[in-house]
């Protein structure tokens, strides 16, 4: 067994392209197959996940599919029943509940995933620094636990209420109120990772703390840090749905679904189909986002999983 | 090239703390290869790891120094400290499954690692990962650097360790216990390539081990260390076959010989003392055959011994001078 720093003298860099690659894609179409494996087998994972999908599709075709202008008045027939022209009835001022729900569900949509990511992208700041800086852990995680000792609703509320109610300053509330939660996660799984022997291994290289924090350490800390937003994405939408009842999210007439089951509460006893069609919405994609993230971190980490009955 | 002089690590309260390594001092010569022998507990990784300052918290350099080319390397800053790790000195682990990040296809960590001190873009980087992958023996090494750490035989992650550590070009190598979670096949293959390279790139190595055999095939010089100190250093030859310390003698002895009639393993009767309760005076006095009352005065020191040194009042071998 002979080696030569002679026989294996540089590689011409033009033979080689940048990753070094000469396989095929279909090598890489089958590494990734089989990296999804895990996912598409689990149920909840499948289940949750296609519902979900089929919402988005949903709100994203609203245009297209939608009977009515979100904001088309029929005045000759408010708080109409259903019926074939409005299939899901008509509100107070003769719009159609469908068509406002479809718009309905663009917006909270939109702030759940404003909410996802922006609480997601603080969440992971705070969390990783405070997992690696021993020094910053005491501080930013006392700093947290004072967020969480106030009631996030309430909190969320006041926030909304001083920023003004419009949808950005809804998902700047909530995603205040569901950052500590995010922090702690991630911390959590970064002083898990950061003990393994490769982050030893880049620090005997030379690696400087950036490049241990980003490419060792968070790049093997994501997996409960996705399941955390899944389920932050379901209740950012529930907590829009609150700002909205309460009159400080998204204003009318802009349709949320909140405030659509917020227009049909004065009518609840007459028209009850004005806050039904909406409601039952939020609760299809907090239910699906919910699966999506059980089955995600049943997947992700075995050791939660509960044996099916 | 590096030279230790009366390295001592300390955990624990400074008030009372407890001491791992106590004085140790050697020298490792370009292009040497140094063994470090002891048994688990005797401090020989903590020595490695307080070469390159990365002693575990709460660990702690408390004397002596450490000399890397002239440069004096205890007290340096942890900014400072990163700049020579890796680039002057790299090291091999001992488990390379966990010792490779799981989410990164090797030639990604190889690349990365020539990225650290050396300035390579990013096409110069992965094609010096393959060039590595094929110093290290990895066949097929364009699409090996395709690959996730789960998807290589232990022997080869072993070399993309190796490759890894390469990376910036050390001039030592330390090398703790890497083939002690290969088998025997794999682990003379990789003890061959180690070999290889120091010829061929003129590498130092300082190779940790329990393995005796393993040590003395590789080495050109010894450290036996006990406790926290070193007993014994000598040319690996000499070491084995003529050890002057009872220690060494010992350890050898307890090596099972394919000829002769099939015995009892022999053994060193007791175990190692744990550093809350070193014994007084030789700290292998309790359990050595040739202990005299004398032992327990004092510790003795490494004294010059022909061409070794030892560090006991009555060596298997008396100075040939």
């Amino acid at each position: 067994m002979a080696c030569s720093i002679r026989r294996f003298a540089p590689v011409p860099l033009d033979a080689i392209n940048p990753r070094g690659a000469t396989t095929s894609p279909g090598a890489a179409l089958a590494r990734w197959r089989a990296a999804l494996a895990p996912f598409l087998a689990n149920r909840s994972v499948v289940l949750g996940g296609s519902v979900f999908l089929l919402v988005l599709l949903v709100a994203l075709l609203a245009p297209a599919i939608a009977p009515h202008a979100p904001d088309a008045n029929n005045f000759r027939y408010r708080l109409g029943e259903p019926s074939a022209e409005y299939i899901f009835g008509t509100d107070h001022y003769g719009r159609d509940i469908l068509s406002r729900v479809l718009y309905g569900m663009r917006l909270s949509l939109l702030v759940g995933a404003g909410v996802a990511l922006l609480s997601g992208a603080t969440g992971l700041l705070i969390g990783a620094v405070s997992g690696y800086f021993d020094r910053l852990d005491g501080p930013l995680m006392r700093g947290m636990d004072a967020m969480m000792a106030f009631p996030g609703t309430l909190l969320a509320i006041a926030l909304a209420a001083v920023l003004g109610p419009t949808a950005l300053n809804a998902a700047i509330a909530l995603s205040v109120i569901y950052t500590p939660r995010t922090a702690r996660v991630v911390r959590a799984s970064v002083l898990t990772v950061r003990r393994h022997d490769y982050v030893e291994a880049a620090r005997a290289l030379g690696a400087g703390h950036l490049r241990i924090l980003v490419r060792h350490i968070l790049r093997n800390a994501m997996a409960p840090f996705l399941v955390q937003i899944t389920f932050v994405f379901a209740v950012a939408i529930l907590g829009e749905a609150v700002l909205s009842f309460i009159g400080i999210g998204p204003q009318p007439p802009t349709p949320s679904l909140g405030n659509i089951i917020s227009d049909g509460r004065a009518y609840i006893e007459d028209a009850p189909w004005v806050s039904l069609l909406p409601g039952l919405v939020i609760f299809v994609i907090v239910f699906a986002l919910n699966m999506l993230g059980d089955g995600l971190r049943d997947v992700t980490d075995p050791r939660m999983t509960v044996e099916p009955r | 090239m590096l030279e230790v002089r009366d390295l001592s690590i300390e955990f624990g309260r400074a008030a009372n703390p407890l001491r791992v390594v106590d004085g140790v001092s050697f020298d490792v010569r370009p292009a040497e290869a140094f063994g470090i022998v002891g048994e688990s507990g005797s401090g020989k990784s903590m020595t490695a790891l307080a070469l390159l300052g990365l002693l575990p918290y709460p660990g702690r350099i408390a004397g002596g120094s450490i000399r890397f080319e002239g440069e004096e390397w205890v007290g340096l800053s942890e900014r400072a400290l990163r700049r020579l790790r890796g680039a002057k000195v790299a090291m091999i682990f001992q488990e390379p499954l966990t010792a490779l990040n799981p989410a990164m296809t090797v030639g990604d960590q190889i690349a990365e690692a020539a990225q650290i001190h050396r300035r390579l873009r990013r096409r110069e980087s992965a094609a010096e990962a393959v060039r590595l992958l094929r110093l290290v023996e990895i066949p097929a090494a364009e699409r090996r650097a395709q690959d996730y750490p789960h998807e290589l035989s232990g022997g080869m992650r072993q070399r993309v360790m190796i490759a890894i550590a390469l990376a910036c070009q050390p001039r030592l190598l330390l090398a703790d216990e890497p083939t002690t979670a290969l088998d025997v096949t794999v682990q003379a293959q990789i003890m061959d390539l180690l070999r290889e390279l120091r010829r061929e790139l003129g590498l130092a190595v300082v190779l940790i081990s329990h393995d005796l055999g393993l040590v003395a095939e590789f080495a050109d010089r010894v450290a036996v260390m006990y406790a926290g100190r070193i007993v014994e250093e000598a040319p690996a030859g000499e070491a084995f076959g003529r050890p002057a310390h009872p220690y060494t003698a010992g350890l050898i002895g307890a090596i099972p010989t394919l000829e002769g009639p099939i015995g009892a393993l022999r053994t060193i009767p007791g175990v190692i003392p744990t550093p809350h309760e070193l014994p007084h005076g030789c700290r292998f006095a309790p359990r050595c055959a040739r202990r005299t009352p004398l032992c327990e005065n004092g510790e003795p020191a490494l004294v010059p011994l022909g061409d070794r040194r030892a560090a006991c009042l009555r060596p298997l071998l008396e100075a040939a001078a």
